[in-house]
């Protein structure tokens, strides 16, 4: 497609100059598309696995947690939980990958873990309580890496569009122009150049 | 106060009480909406949803992910394979790269 422009030099020059610079765009946008995709594979090669090392680790814990249920009954259990004295907390840092900012999380924890008395709870409690502590890092690793996949597919998604639109939009638009443009500069140079000829033989004829 | 939350049902998460995550018990979808807009309004970091509620307020997940900076993730069930977790992750990768690279394999 030709875009609406006047036919003339100071135009054809601005074209020129837009063309290159859609070139290089193009190339940059490219070049960070293929960077971000190898990336993203890499992340979500990651995340499979830390998720089937969690789910069965997650398993364990659940079960460990039924038997210690089992042993005491819901009942106690429910009163034992309803006092948490532990806190975690994570705090948030950005890293940047490719231009995206992908969050990263440091746990902090404080706190008392075992609040509870020994004499009415059973060791099979202590030992899920464990589990579950262990599991939390697998956790957070997991929900870090998840929002990572989500963030970086929006932006490869984004810089696809881009670099289609420019190469097979922008570029061959520009392209077009600036060949229709010296087509038209030059017809004209050509019928400028026969009239003065078709004068010079008047002229000369006199 | 903990800024990770967790929602799901009673006896799935009250294991994490004492570890020190906030629980939000819930039972039924309209209240699982619920307390995903509270985690979003008060600022926590990570939500985490068991599946079988998760199931049931898919879309809702769907668009948190999108708009919040929250970051939500879906926790497996202590019986079943999970199997929605992987599915937000195969349509990404879907959306990303064009076409499912990473279960092609299997089937």
């Amino acid at each position: 497609m030709i875009l609406a422009v006047n036919p003339n030099r100071m135009e054809l020059l601005k074209l020129k100059r837009r063309l290159t610079l859609a070139r290089r765009g193009y190339k940059l946008l490219k070049d960070k598309r293929d960077a971000l995709i190898q990336k993203f594979i890499q992340l979500v090669h990651e995340n499979r696995n830390i998720r089937e090392e969690f789910e069965k680790k997650m398993r364990e814990c659940m079960n460990s947690f039924l038997i210690a249920s089992l042993a005491m009954g819901y009942n106690d259990l429910d009163s034992i939980f309803s006092f948490p004295k532990r806190n975690i907390n994570v705090k948030t840092t950005y890293q940047n990958v490719m231009s995206v900012q992908v969050p990263r999380y440091k746990i902090i924890e404080e706190g008392n873990l075992y609040t509870y008395g020994m004499k009415n709870t059973s060791p099979e409690l202590d030992n899920a309580i464990k589990k579950y502590k262990q599991i939390i890092p697998l956790m957070v690793k997991m929900a870090e890496l998840d929002k990572a996949i989500v963030l970086l597919t929006e932006e490869i998604e984004k810089t696809r569009r881009r670099v289609n639109a420019l190469e097979y939009v922008m570029i061959p638009n520009l392209e077009d122009t600036i060949k229709f443009i010296t087509m038209k500069l030059d017809e004209m140079a050509r019928s400028s150049n026969s009239a003065l000829m078709r004068i010079k033989e008047i002229i000369r004829g006199e | 106060m903990s800024n990770i939350a967790l929602i799901g049902e009673k006896e799935v998460i009250i294991g994490f009480s004492l570890i020190g995550l906030q629980l939000f018990p819930v039972t039924d979808s309209e209240g699982a909406i619920k307390a995903l807009r509270d985690c979003d309004r008060n600022n926590y970091s990570i939500t985490f949803i068991t599946n079988d509620i998760a199931q049931k307020i898919f879309e809702k997940i769907v668009e948190y992910q999108k708009l919040s900076t929250m970051t939500i993730c879906i926790l497996p069930n202590r019986t079943k394979e999970t199997t929605l977790s992987l599915d937000i992750l195969r349509k990404n990768v879907e959306k990303a790269v064009g076409t499912d690279i990473l279960f092609r394999k299997e089937g």
